[in-house]
């Protein structure tokens, strides 16, 4: 990571499920409440590893974020009509396996505003639609999907969680801090962090 | 994007967040596609506010949930709107918000219908319903055991010995709006007016009698009336009638003819101030011109609220306990 005055510079690299890295802005990444939980406080050193999501999946979602950094904060589900050119193009150039893709990375790495648009364009795609329309849309799944559901939800729960045992890592090498409680933990990160960037602006 | 999408294949919470995008009428037509589908709409924990039922030749549901209100029209054959209604036959659904009948997977009754718009909308309070011509074709007994619990009936156009069926069938019944008189002799309907409804609305003509017979605490006399029936019932009131009447809505025709001083002729009132006026007809929902107050011989206060609208003059009398 580096560490530049500016916060809206720091760069973050990210690696997908094909072990490939690209690097995603701080402003960006911060729409990530997952990222925020784990990471804005305590920094990472190398790379974050979201290695469930292949790399076209994770580049579109935070090209999403990179486009949305200077919008106005998410103040709830806006109607698809309201939406603008820019985000209408990226939905419909979306075919629907990337658009699946696109909402599960989003939820994991909940980006309420994706996310929220995501199932507001689900909603609109039911409308209109009487009960077995509805069957045919939403193909309801076999018990063999649904077993094939839960493998990867639990997939996902594994790899949530190696994340997040990467972040408790990190947050060991930055210092020795286990035994401080997690509010202080936080605070003492901050300090260092204003401390680091004091420091540059000094410069 | 293609026509499919495996919607189930989400994780369940943006499941969930996609149903929180749809209106409650499109709600009610995804539940119908599966235990899960059910489950899940369930799970939302929309309430109806309030369920009411209209049985004619047909039978319309209308769910209000928060400021949202829908009508679902159920019919045994969607294509014959006059086909008598078989309450243990399939029966589909339509609605404002759908250009075409829907139903379940697996067909549903009447019953079956209403079983699933309890539940889907967490509805356990009494159900309003309405009774309208045609609505004989449905069996007493069999609407006391699928309607249970009613609070507040309509009925309108009905017989009389419809009416008196439905009352004694209904037992509980707290509210009831009359949109006509059903019987031919005067006294009968009195026999309404005399029991002790929490409240009773009527929307034929009525005489003095029958003001003074009402027993309920809130009245509403739709039709109008003279200013002078007004006057001479009031003058009764502070002699004692209606003991439990708490407020009572009438009309006037003609405004124009009915001053203050002609629809109040030899009773003792006084003004209300207005500060105290604005806080009445906001406690009670009320616009008025002009209040007054007066008082009943035991000390008991009431107002006379006026509004002059269309050249009809609004009464609202109201009484405090």
């Amino acid at each position: 990571m580096t560490s530049p005055a500016s916060s809206s510079e720091v760069k973050y690299l990210i690696e997908s499920s094909e072990g490939n890295t690209f690097d995603v802005s701080g402003a960006a990444l911060r729409q990530s409440n997952t990222f925020n939980a784990m990471f804005l406080n305590i920094g990472a050193d190398g790379p974050i590893p979201f290695t469930d999501y292949n790399e076209a999946t994770l580049k579109k979602v935070f090209e999403y974020c990179e486009h949305s950094v200077n919008e106005e904060n998410y103040s709830g589900p806006k109607h698809q009509d309201d939406l603008s050119k820019w985000d209408l193009n990226f939905f419909n150039e979306m075919d629907q396996k990337m658009f699946i893709d696109v909402i599960n990375a989003s939820n994991f790495l909940d980006i309420e505003r994706l996310t929220s648009y995501c199932c507001e364009r689900i909603a609109r795609m039911l409308r209109g639609k009487n009960t077995q329309e509805m069957i045919k849309v939403i193909t309801l799944p076999t018990a063999e999907e649904l077993e094939a559901k839960q493998k990867v939800e639990e997939k996902k729960a594994a790899a949530a969680k190696k994340v997040a045992e990467k972040a408790a890592e990190t947050a060991e090498k930055t210092e020795t801090l286990e035994e401080l409680p997690v509010q202080q933990l936080v605070q003492t990160t901050r300090n260092k962090l204003t401390r680091k960037y004091l420091s540059f602006s000094n410069e | 994007m293609e026509l499919a999408f495996p919607l189930f294949r989400l994780p369940e919470n943006v499941i969930v967040q996609v149903l929180q995008n749809m209106n409650p009428d499109r709600l009610l037509i995804i539940s119908l596609v599966s235990t899960k589908t059910k489950s899940l709409v369930t799970s939302l924990g929309l309430k109806a506010r309030n369920i009411y039922i209209a049985f004619y030749h047909e039978v319309s549901i209308n769910v209000n949930i928060e400021r949202f209100g829908w009508n679902l029209m159920l019919r045994n054959d969607p294509n014959d709107q006059n086909a008598e209604f078989d309450i243990t036959r399939p029966v589909s659904a339509s609605c404002l918000c759908l250009d075409k009948p829907f139903q379940p997977s697996t067909p549903f009754n009447f019953n079956d219908w209403l079983d699933h718009i309890l539940t889907v909308f967490c509805y356990t309070k009494p159900i309003d319903v309405e009774f309208e011509p045609g609505s004989e074709q449905f069996e007493m007994e069999w609407l006391k055991n699928t309607l249970k619990n009613v609070d507040f009936a309509t009925i309108g156009g009905v017989t009389g010995i419809r009416t008196k069926e439905i009352l004694k069938n209904f037992k509980d019944l707290n509210e009831l709006f009359l949109r006509n008189n059903p019987f031919e002799d005067s006294c009968e309907v009195q026999k309404l007016f005399i029991e002790n409804f929490k409240a009773i609305i009527f929307n034929d003509v009525y005489s003095l009698d029958d003001m003074l017979l009402a027993n309920s605490e809130i009245v509403n006399f739709r039709r109008p009336t003279t200013h002078k029936q007004f006057n001479r019932f009031v003058k009764h009131w502070i002699r004692g009638s209606n003991p439990r009447l708490q407020c009572m809505s009438h009309r006037i025709n003609n405004s124009d003819s009915v001053s203050r001083e002609v629809l109040l002729k030899g009773i003792n009132c006084f003004d209300v101030a207005e500060e105290e006026q604005q806080e009445i007809c906001q406690t009670h929902g009320i616009i008025s011109d002009d209040m007054v107050k007066i008082r009943r011989k035991d000390g008991t206060p009431a107002v006379i609220a006026t509004k002059d609208f269309e050249n009809i003059l609004h009464i609202r009398f109201l009484v405090f306990y």
